[in-house]
């Protein structure tokens, strides 16, 4: 990864992780691989309310770390697949400018990513097989390990 | 390597211990966590059998 992240910590089946976004204030992110069949899964993220026990994955914190904290939630998706290697993994952010951010974050580290991954990228329910075309604006991703 | 067994912090006294918030998380959604609306749809769905998936027919 080319940007800045947190450390993190994980749950003992890989599904679950948790770090400490450390702005202007302090929020516990929490990145969960949503199991749906037996092998494909959808990643969830949001901030978790220790008071109210509750998880938001529509919150937004503007702890002006976004960046950091997104590309933290990518490097989970590397750990992710170490556990899970024939996953197939469907990343689409709770909003639209989320996965607008995640888009940004895939292109920034693509030289990367695309070495290890194969990523399907979904314009309006239509995947593109081809290599993803960055000026395009994608409603989600769908991520497998090469 | 930034993956953690556990990260600990405390801020404004209160202690922040992430296996715990884990286990909180764990007890409240489930072993294997769906934390959103839509994944919790579609799971219903994929049970009763309503919606199929691609990577079913390749895995099979």
């Amino acid at each position: 990864m080319n940007t800045e992240i947190y450390d993190y910590a994980i749950d003992d089946d890989g599904l679950l992780y948790t770090f400490y976004s450390r702005g202007k204030t302090t929020t516990i992110k929490v990145v969960v691989y949503q199991k749906m069949t037996r092998n494909h899964f959808n990643l969830a993220f949001g901030d978790y309310d220790e008071f109210k026990d509750e998880i938001s994955d529509t919150s937004v914190t503007n702890n002006g770390d976004t960046i950091k904290v997104l590309g933290t939630v990518i490097e989970t998706i590397q750990t992710f697949f170490k556990s899970y290697p024939y996953a197939i993994l469907d990343v689409k952010g709770s909003t639209a400018n989320r996965t607008k951010l995640y888009q940004k974050i895939i292109k920034d580290n693509w030289t990367k990513i695309e070495t290890e991954f194969k990523i399907l990228a979904f314009e309006e329910d239509d995947y593109q097989p081809e290599f993803p075309d960055f000026s395009k604006e994608y409603t989600a991703f769908q991520i497998y390990r090469k | 390597m930034s993956a953690k067994n556990n990260l600990i912090l405390v801020v404004d006294g209160r202690i922040l211990d992430a296996q715990e918030i884990m286990r909180k998380i764990k007890a409240k959604y489930g072993e294997n966590p769906i934390i959103s609306e839509d994944a919790k749809r579609f799971k219903n769905d994929y049970q009763n059998q309503k919606v199929t998936l691609k990577s079913d027919e390749i895995n099979t």
